[in-house]
């Protein structure tokens, strides 16, 4: 059994694309998405990296904490070259210091997305890392199989533990940190979700309603966009950037998937900066490296 | 729900300090030598300018999720910014994070990571100096916040509600409850304007943050000064317990002989990590 991700994608409204702080990316084995938080300087480029680094270098299948912690390392390290600390003023440079903070949601596969045929297993393990409130919705017979980390629309807030950029804000975030090891049957569905989404998906589904129903019906970019807009407008969707990634079966319609096949991570081409050296430039409509 | 406007580039919300610049702002801060009250209010209000600032940085820039103004009361009631900022009464906080008259190196203890602690030098930008000249008139300050808030609110209906935080020794000529009521009853249409008083005393007694009644408070200023201040709006109780302050039902925006640099933590501009400290 093969699989296809579908991701989707939408910046806060009042924002431009290059305000977008949430990341997603589809590596040979699994995928990552991450939440750039509001309240910290560089959150996009810290959020590309780890989706970048986590699909690219996936966790083994049950990862301890030194592991984790050697993946976000040289992140951490790039991260802080992008930056040209020596031309910030005052108030970004202090910004800055306290490092960028994002929410991580990493999910691998035992094996490739894409299996040779003669090799592919009708059941698929999957082991998946959480910090912060990134959410996982796993459906299965038309109902919500599992939620993680989070399972209640109430339990989210605006704070929440973060992966950061600064080593020492990180003393205790794995501590919090939630794993879970899972199967993909055929025609089960993975809807990885930032909060906003998830906060609405889950209250939906507390309301009777099958929220999963609407994600699954998708078939482009313009679809979500309007789904959202028109949420935020009925006031049921905070306004956040909302970013969705849905993991099917191969074979169901997609017209905006991205490439499974990649061997390097693949993130959303509106999304690269021109200089994978990642000199990050935040503040500007026109986003270039410098 | 009131207090729950979103705050963005596109919905700003306004800050507006009031600092007593009187003669009696020249005596003995918390009864301690060396430090006079004038210089307790200018390190309170620059350091709440350089938390608001660095809250709104983003990357290279600042968004300018908020206006900002200050009103200094004393020999004259009137705008005290200095420098390219001189004369207005409210400016961008993009403008407040360029304007410093100067940023100065001061040290602080910070921790090591190993479990000691090691100074650290950090920059302390600076745009209020101490002043201590003539009277108290608090309450023609409370009309000029009225004046300046009144036509804010008028342009951005739907805004979060201004906060204004209020420095002083609280030893006024008049008594302004009669403005300081006034300027309260300005509302948005997420609800009314917030005043906070910060009170800057002589006396020895311990710091008290956000209490919920004036028992313990241990003069007749403080009392009057807390009753005069709003309670806090729901979410910044919420995130004030989140964080461990002992908040009881009907906390206040008051603070004796501390300044309220702990509330810009707890303003909601979107996602704030619980490990961002």
């Amino acid at each position: 059994m093969n699989l296809t991700p579908q991701g989707f994608w939408v910046p806060k409204a009042g924002s431009s694309e290059t305000d977008y702080e949430d990341a997603f990316a589809v590596g040979p084995a699994g995928v990552a998405i991450a939440d750039g938080a509001t309240e910290s300087s560089f959150a996009r480029a810290w959020a590309k990296l780890l989706t970048e680094g986590f699909a690219c270098n996936p966790l083994s299948m049950s990862p301890g904490p030194v592991e984790i912690l050697e993946r976000i390392g040289p992140l951490q390290q790039q991260w802080h070259e992008g930056i040209a600390w020596d031309r910030l003023p005052w108030f970004a440079e202090d910004k800055a210091r306290n490092g960028a903070f994002a929410a991580l949601l990493t999910l691998r596969f035992d094996g490739t997305l894409n299996e040779p045929e003669d090799v592919a297993a009708v059941e698929r393990n999957w082991y998946a890392l959480a910090i912060g409130d990134t959410c996982l919705v796993q459906i299965r017979a038309d109902a919500i199989y599992l939620s993680f980390p989070i399972d209640r629309a109430a339990a989210f807030d605006s704070s929440p533990t973060l992966l950061s950029s600064n080593a020492d804000r990180n003393r205790h975030v794995l501590d919090g940190a939630e794993r879970l090891n899972g199967t993909f049957q055929p025609k089960d569905v993975l809807l990885l979700m930032t909060d906003a989404l998830a906060k609405w998906f889950l209250g939906e589904a507390e309301a009777g309603n099958r929220p999963w129903h609407i994600l699954e019906a998708l078939t482009g970019e313009e679809q979500f966009s309007e789904l959202v807009d028109r949420l935020r407008a009925e006031r049921r969707l905070k306004n956040d950037d909302t970013t969705l990634l849905i993991i099917r079966e191969t074979g169901v319609s997609h017209n905006s998937s991205v490439d499974a096949n990649a061997t390097d991570a693949t993130v959303h081409s509106d999304l690269d900066t021109p200089d994978s050296t990642l000199l990050f430039n935040e503040s500007y409509p026109d986003e270039e490296a410098v | 729900m009131a207090y729950s406007a979103e705050i963005s580039r596109v919905n700003p919300s306004c800050f507006l300090f009031m600092i007593d610049q009187s003669k009696s702002m020249d005596d003995p801060f918390g009864g301690g030598v060396g430090k006079k009250k004038a210089d307790g209010m200018a390190d309170a209000l620059n350091r709440l300018l350089q938390n608001l600032v660095i809250k709104c940085a983003k990357g290279e820039g600042i968004n300018d999720y908020y206006v900002v103004g200050v009103i200094g009361y004393g020999a004259k009631t009137g705008p005290a910014f200095g420098g390219p900022l001189t004369g207005q009464h409210l400016v961008l906080i993009s403008e407040v994070a360029n304007s410093p008259t100067r940023v100065e190196e001061r040290t602080k203890k910070v921790d090591d990571g190993a479990g000691g602690v090691i100074d650290q030098t950090v920059k302390f930008p600076v745009w209020i100096e101490p002043v201590a000249k003539s009277g108290t008139p608090m309450a023609e300050a409370f009309q000029l916040a009225h004046k300046i808030l009144e036509g804010w609110i008028a342009a951005h209906p739907d805004s979060y509600p201004p906060i204004v935080i209020n420095i002083t020794d609280g030893e006024y000529n008049v008594d302004p409850t009669r403005e300081a009521t006034l300027l309260t009853s300005l509302a948005s249409t997420d609800g009314n304007v917030l005043l906070f008083n910060c009170h800057i005393s002589g006396l020895s007694s311990a710091p008290i943050v956000f209490p919920n009644t004036d028992a313990g408070l241990p003069d007749e200023w403080a009392r009057k000064l807390f009753a005069l201040s709003s309670p806090l709006p729901d979410n910044i109780s919420a995130s004030a317990l989140a964080e461990g302050y002992p908040i009881g039902p009907g906390a206040r925006g008051f603070a004796f002989n501390a300044d309220l640099v702990e509330l810009i933590r707890f303003l909601d501009i979107g996602t704030r990590p619980s490990n961002l400290r």
